[in-house]
């Protein structure tokens, strides 16, 4: 009997624990501590993943209210463009198509000689438009003046169009054609 | 000298044995608290992962809920009607905040001598301005001038012209369009 062998004869009262505590713990690292290890680094994984659904999900919600608000607040702004911008109604529209640039060339010392008015709906719109064209006649200067308050004067005024008229020199000047635009609210519309 | 070892047990040292054997039960027994503290600590971590993510999952499904209802309250053709309302009145705004005089200024800086502007025509749509234009020249040299002169500015570019008619008097009498960048209000000093 070699001495080793004495040695486990001897002390296996004390080996024998001590070599089934290593195989113990082997088994417990390889049923229990590794398996469990994974499965934590899954459920980090997982919650990771669900942190970015969540994340996706508040967003879409947010996105949601934010239709909600941007759809209150454009309404709400499209009403006070209709009611205080445009002119409420087509005899107010044609009054600053009419009036109100009678005043303007008169204030900028340039004559308008003709014109011409129609009403159009445009389709698929609430609005409808007044389309105005006048030739009018100044010198360069007074039509610039003419153009610039025009495009400053409080009332909703689009000038679509200028163009030299076809007698391009009246006895006043300048003849100059232009086509301005306003819009009001259709009744059938609002 | 007798060197023959006469005993029934020869003799070995049992302190050094029990050492090694003590030595060996301590790593055990660390090991052991080791691998008994990791369980534990996963345990715990594990647990309270599947509480975030059941949580998680319950606040996303709120979430869809809630948002599924906000959207059900919402009229999709009201939203439509209203994205295209808006859509017409900031084209209108555009058109209307367009600055003639500033465009006006623009084409006298650049007017050759012999070359006149007979209509213009302003078209804005999605923030992009195109101006058609009416020019009236003597000479071909002049009219190309009056592009090169538009693009230097850096407020015109994709200068091109599409019609060309000779008049009576014999002037170059052509179309032509450009896309205008105007100048930024409050730009000018």
């Amino acid at each position: 009997m070699t001495i080793t062998q004495r040695i486990f004869q001897e002390k296996r009262r004390l080996i024998l624990p001590l070599v089934i505590a290593v195989i113990a713990n082997v088994v417990a690292y390889a049923v229990v501590v590794f398996p469990l290890g994974r499965q934590v680094a899954a459920a980090e994984q997982e919650m990771q993943n669900q942190r970015d659904v969540l994340r996706r999900a508040r967003q879409d919600f947010e996105l949601a209210r934010a239709t909600v608000t941007g759809k209150q607040q454009a309404d709400i702004s499209l009403r006070r463009f209709y009611t205080d911008v445009l002119p409420p109604s087509s005899s107010a529209a044609q009054r600053v198509t009419y009036l109100r640039l009678a005043q303007l060339a008169r204030d900028a010392n340039v004559h308008l000689e003709r014109g011409a008015n129609a009403i159009t709906h445009e389709k698929n719109s609430t609005l409808s438009k007044v389309s105005t064209s006048y030739t009018l006649s100044g010198e360069y200067r007074d039509v610039r003046g003419f153009i610039y308050s025009l495009e400053t004067a409080p009332e909703f005024v689009v000038l679509e169009n200028v163009a030299l008229s076809s007698d391009q020199q009246s006895q006043r000047g300048l003849s100059v054609q232009i086509e301005v635009a306003t819009y009001f609210r259709s009744s059938d519309g609002s | 000298m007798l060197r023959t070892n006469l005993s029934t047990r020869p003799f070995y040292n049992e302190r050094a044995v029990h050492a090694l054997l003590g030595l060996a039960a301590l790593v055990v027994f660390a090991v052991s608290a080791w691998q008994i503290q990791r369980i534990v600590t996963l345990s715990r971590h594990k647990t309270e992962l599947n509480a975030a993510i059941t949580r998680d999952r319950n606040e996303v499904a709120s979430l869809a809920q809630q948002a599924g209802n906000v959207r059900r309250g919402l009229n999709q053709q009201d939203l439509k009607l209203i994205a295209a309302e808006a859509r017409e009145a900031n084209q209108l705004i555009a058109q209307r905040t367009f600055s003639w005089t500033a465009l006006f200024n623009e084409l006298e800086s650049t007017l050759p001598p012999d070359v006149m502007l007979i209509s213009i025509h302003p078209d804005i749509k999605e923030g992009k301005t195109n101006v058609a234009m009416e020019i009236q020249g003597r000479r071909t040299e002049d009219i190309v001038d009056f592009f090169d002169r538009l693009e230097k500015t850096g407020h015109f570019r994709d200068v091109t012209w599409s019609q060309e008619t000779v008049t009576d008097d014999g002037l170059l009498r052509q179309a032509m369009n450009a896309v205008y960048v105007p100048e930024p209000a409050g730009g000018r000093s």
